[in-house]
């Protein structure tokens, strides 16, 4: 369980770092290559419609975040603010200038391309990554409250030298440090989700969108650095963004998909464990044998016939909560019905079942009538009556991770290996339903001659 | 106290209601005429109402809901043949509901819940001169195991101040060893506590690994002489004579009683 996790994890720290590998030499790559290659009219043209699928693209997106907050499926709206300003960041690329040169035969004057396009692209930038990271806030319980105000007043303060260097056609400088500061930020926010163990794909996922926003951002700014400017590849990597989105969004179904399969298989398997008591429990010879047994104490005794009507009202109620479906219950009201079994139980035998109460810790619950049928096989099978200190102890305690119950007797116990007491479907089906509903792990020890203990560790995570 | 009760097989608790003496109690029934039980509670004051939950004509719930309309301070009580839990019941009725009772019930539920009705307090009312004895509502306590009892009396002797677990074993199991003293320990403190649980007098703290007892509404022929409201007839050696330990205290009282009657 533990290595799967440590794989796992392993595995999305290797693909986000050679992301950024991948990002950095795509950057080095467009920067030298590029810069000095003079790009064919065909080229461009096709940039063209690239860009103007992906505008269509991320307002898809944007489209499908604002209708998954309309209708509230599990959904914030960090990512749909992060979605508009992607969408921002790539309408305000130099692509989108290449594309409206070309539709409109517009001549930009270089001021009014950065004050139109340069500064809302970087604007966007820093805004997008700030919504990712208040994503990663809320999401993952990244729960130092001053994280976001720090990331808020670091991104804001980044985004303003950015400006400043736009505004003397610097950007390049911002691409060289301004950028990787960002990535810094970021790879502190997964580290911090790390420790938690809470990355998932979808960490994963948005984070890819955060690099390949961040890489399409170093590589214009870059660009601008050299005579021929790096047209189309914002528009790409825009498009590899859609599809990271998609690739969140079909987790999500995905995980919605199995999580109804598996509610529905679990209870499937509960319903089965839950008949099976019913028939195992509802015992009328042990029921008439008590009304006849009362009958008798009436004759002599009307408070002790009363209580004994008492006792076999509570324990016909317990068997009927079972039938109303109920799984777990407080461990005091289980011992209350185990008390007022042995009190029946009690009244039919000369010697009285010498149970001790060893409890120690009782502030959890467990599977209704769980208990009862060890201590009820414990009665009929084990001999204690007729040993002279023979007990049955029933003992909880609790350490850090668990709660244990362990129910012990000094009777005949049986070779836990050939054995299969004929009484033994309660008891398995106990068992199960502590494995099964509370993730418990059981142990049941026997020795012939010696007696039978059953050890139950709950874990308390899942309690 | 005026009580209503609404249900279709009156007779049951009719008898029952008859055997309980000692509350002032002014009851009337009614079968299902919704309209002429609503005409009484608003004619009337009436402090509580006992219901079933499903009645042939009536739906025990609304009929619940117009009651506390009328009456906002009316206690409830459900009197059920079904499975209705609290957690089952609307919120608009939960903090008027005292207690949902279960066929097959006693006397002593009902009497138990006429008396939280009337607000009246139960007194726990102990002999520990002569036989140790200890009698709630005027009905004896029956503890389920005699050390769970002795435990209790050790609680008592020592008038509020804390027992320690280290201590009661000291007390009541000298002879055994440890590990099994702490069993035996354990489980005379959950019966206790189950004890107390069903007589509903929560007199005793169970902290970890200490107990204190809670003196208010005990009464206590022991603290009597310890107040000097009584002298004890009986001899001083009858003080919790079945257990051994009363010789640590009984040479107290000696002196006490010593020096009261001079």
């Amino acid at each position: 369980m533990v290595r799967k996790n440590m794989y796992s994890t392993a595995r999305r720290i290797i693909s986000n770092i050679a992301c950024l590998v991948m990002l950095s030499a795509g950057s080095l790559f467009t920067i030298f290559f590029f810069g000095n290659v003079k790009l064919s009219d065909d080229f461009m043209v096709g940039t063209r419609y690239v860009t103007m699928f992906a505008v269509i693209l991320m307002s898809l997106i944007v489209c499908v975040e604002a209708a998954s907050l309309a209708t509230n499926i599990n959904a914030t709206r960090n990512t749909l603010n992060a979605a508009i300003f992607i969408l921002g960041f790539i309408t305000s690329s130099r692509d989108m200038i290449n594309l409206l040169d070309w539709a409109f035969h517009i001549e930009w004057d270089s001021w009014i391309a950065i004050v139109f396009f340069d500064i809302p692209h970087s604007i966007t930038f820093f805004a997008a990554s700030y919504w990712i990271l208040k994503f990663y806030c809320n999401n993952y319980q990244i729960d130092i409250s001053n994280v976001k105000k720090i990331g808020a007043i670091l991104l804001i303060s980044l985004a303003t030298i950015d400006l400043i260097l736009i505004g003397f056609k610097l950007q390049f400088i911002s691409s060289l440090i301004i950028v990787h500061i960002a990535l810094f930020i970021y790879f502190v926010f997964f580290f911090m989700a790390h420790r938690k163990r809470r990355v998932n794909n979808v960490f994963v996922l948005s984070g890819l969108i955060f690099l390949g926003l961040a890489g399409s951002y170093v590589a214009s700014s870059s660009g601008t650095m050299f005579s021929n400017y790096p047209y189309g590849l914002e528009s790409w990597a825009m498009i590899v963004v859609f599809a990271l989105f998609l690739m969140i969004y079909s987790d999500y179904l995905i995980r919605l998909f199995r999580k109804s399969y598996a509610e529905k298989e679990y209870q499937e398997k509960v319903q089965q464990l839950q008949t099976i008591i019913l028939k195992e429990q509802i015992n009328p010879h042990f029921i008439f044998n008590t009304l006849n047994l009362i009958k008798g104490i009436y004759q002599k005794d009307r408070a002790r016939g009363d209580r004994a009507i008492d006792m076999l009202g509570r324990h016909i109620r317990a068997n009927v909560d079972v039938k109303g479906g109920k799984l777990l219950i407080p461990l005091t009201e289980e011992i209350k019905n185990i008390e007022c079994f042995v009190e029946l139980a009690n009244m039919q035998n000369d010697e009285p079942i010498n149970i001790l109460y060893n409890i120690d810790s009782f502030d959890f619950d467990v599977p209704i009538l769980s208990i009862e049928p060890f201590i009820e096989n414990a009665i009929k099978y084990s001999c204690i009556q007729s040993k002279e200190d023979g007990y049955i102890e029933l003992s909880t305690e609790e350490d850090d991770d668990y709660y244990i119950i362990m129910i012990k007797d000094n009777g005949k116990g049986f070779d836990t290996k050939e054995h299969v007491q004929h009484d033994s479907h309660g008891i398995r089906n106990a068992l199960q339903r502590f494995e099964f509903l509370q993730k418990a792990k059981t142990r049941v020890k026997s020795k012939v001659g010696k007696g039978t203990s059953i050890e139950i560790y709950i874990p308390k995570a899942g309690n | 106290m005026r009580v209503i009760i609404v249900d279709d097989e009156i007779k049951a608790l009719q008898l029952f209601l008859s055997q309980i003496v000692d509350i002032e109690l002014e009851y009337r029934f009614f079968k299902d005429d919704e309209k002429a039980i609503l005409d009484f509670v608003s004619n009337n004051e009436v402090s509580g109402a006992f219901l079933d939950v499903n009645m042939p004509n009536i739906d025990g719930i609304s009929l619940a809901k117009k009651l506390i309309a009328k009456d906002p301070h009316i206690k409830i009580v459900y009197v059920t043949g079904t499975n209705t839990k609290m957690e089952d019941l609307p919120k608009e009725i939960v903090d008027n509901v005292i207690d949902i009772i279960y066929k097959p019930f006693t006397t002593d539920i009902i009497e138990k819940d006429l008396r939280m009705i009337s607000k009246k307090i139960p007194k726990l009312e102990v002999t520990m001169f002569g036989s140790f004895d200890c009698f709630i509502n005027n009905h004896i306590v029956t503890f389920s195991s005699s050390k769970s009892k002795e435990l209790f009396a050790l609680l008592l002797t020592l008038n509020g101040k804390s027992l320690t677990m280290d201590q009661a074993i000291s007390y009541l199991w000298p002879d055994k060893d440890l590990d099994k003293a702490k069993i035996l320990y354990r489980d005379a403190v959950w019966r206790l506590r189950s004890t107390l649980e069903e007589i509903q007098f929560p007199c005793v703290d169970f902290k970890r690994a200490m107990l204190v007892l809670n003196k208010t509404n005990i009464k206590c022929d022991y603290y009597d002489f310890l107040d000097g409201k009584k002298k004890i007839k009986e001899d001083v050696a009858t003080f919790l004579s079945s257990y051994d330990w009363s010789l640590d205290f009984e040479n107290e009282i000696y002196l006490m009683s010593q020096k009261s009657n001079k």
